[in-house]
């Protein structure tokens, strides 16, 4: 019988819960500054860095939202090693290895 | 703005019909917005990646989703996705928008069949190791279920995985069914677990559609926030609403913009909406 882990589950929705609230408040101030165009006025080095170019807020919606799934996958790898499930473990593994290998295609 | 309302109308209907927003953003981003069936498909990836993470929270605090489930088909699911996604770069636009309304054209007939017979698979209680459980709420018991042809279902899931990527959907209209009728997992789990899956899918959609350049930054915060707060009201609507007439409706609806893809894809003329 397999019974649910309660930590185990709480973790992955902590996680999940504070990166989107991080994605989602960002998300708002770009749109709330591109609606105001008050990105013409305020000559702020933070809002005109690029960052793989693109503009910094967005690259931090981007990848934070990018970070959900990824972050879920390492805490599923850590659980089901400490629940010795080696058979989730490795498919977990291949998937974040995968998601690594595109995610380091954009960077380099 | 215009962007923004029609990513929040999306996510309303996504939620209320359980199609997440991608089936419904794709085509008003190409049909509405003239915006390249590729670039529609890049940012839709990001929608569902929103859509999913945020009905996640939902189902996880709930207890529905069975991870373990969703970490046994994530790795045929994600190289399916990345198949279609390489397949959806290297195929013309004109195929795509046919292929996306035959496939809009067959969840309009499962949503079909799906309201006149009203019922889903009779989960049984097998004699198995391999037992899993989950907490229902309405009759607040906890509900014991064994999962079944495990082998098919890698197979077919990751055949889902490969519209998933070639389309910009989440795949949950192709994940529930298998999971529901050939794995026999109770449905409440199978949209939970379904929905924590389409996460990964979406994300490595995303990142091949950016690496590409088909990701149209400038209109991502509009879309994220659209499909949140779309997804939050459609949840909430989806409580009190007629269901059976609203679903008819889309069903109309849905075939309309089938046909309207597949017209697009044959290069007819139509007159706009």
């Amino acid at each position: 019988m397999i019974v649910r882990n309660n930590e185990f589950e709480k973790l992955i929705l902590l996680v999940i819960k504070t990166l989107l609230f991080i994605s989602i408040t960002i998300s708002i101030v770009a749109v709330m500054i591109d609606l105001s165009y008050m990105n013409q006025y305020i000559n702020n080095t933070i809002l005109s860095t690029k960052l793989l170019g693109i503009n910094f807020l967005q690259f931090i919606v981007v990848f934070t939202l990018f970070m959900i799934p990824i972050s879920r996958l390492a805490i599923m790898i850590r659980e089901f090693s400490k629940l010795d499930k080696y058979m989730n473990v490795v498919t977990e593994l291949v998937v974040l290895i995968i998601i690594l290998v595109l995610a380091a295609r954009i960077v380099i | 703005m215009y962007i923004l309302s029609t990513s929040f109308v999306a996510g309303i209907i996504g939620s209320l019909l359980g199609l997440g927003g991608g089936i419904i953003l794709v085509p008003a981003l190409t049909i509405l917005f003239n915006i390249p069936i590729h670039e529609a498909i890049g940012v839709s990836f990001i929608g569902v990646l929103v859509n999913s993470s945020s009905s996640s929270l939902v189902y996880i605090k709930n207890r529905i989703t069975d991870i373990e489930l969703s970490s046994f088909l994530e790795l045929g699911v994600v190289i399916g996705s990345i198949t279609g996604a390489y397949v959806a770069l290297s195929v013309n636009s004109n195929i795509l928008s046919i292929i996306f309304g035959i496939v809009l054209g067959y969840v309009a007939i499962n949503m079909y069949k799906k309201i006149r017979n009203n019922k889903e698979s009779n989960y049984t209680e097998l004699k198995s190791e391999d037992k899993r459980e989950y907490f229902e709420e309405s009759t607040k018991t906890i509900v014991t279920y064994s999962i079944t042809k495990k082998k098919e279902g890698i197979i077919l899931s990751s055949i889902g995985g490969i519209f998933a990527g070639l389309l910009g959907l989440g795949g949950g209209a192709i994940f529930v069914p298998i999971m529901n009728r050939i794995m026999n997992v109770p449905i409440k789990v199978a949209i939970a677990t379904s929905s924590f899956m389409i996460g990964v899918t979406s994300l490595v959609g995303a990142l091949i559609f950016f690496n590409n350049g088909l990701i149209n930054i400038e209109i991502i915060s509009p879309i994220i926030l659209g499909i949140f707060f779309g997804s939050q009201i459609g949840s909430r609507i989806n409580k009190v609403i007629n269901k059976k007439l609203l679903t008819n409706i889309f069903i109309v609806v849905i075939i309309y913009i089938a046909l309207r893809m597949i017209l697009n894809g044959l290069e007819v003329n139509v007159i706009n909406i």
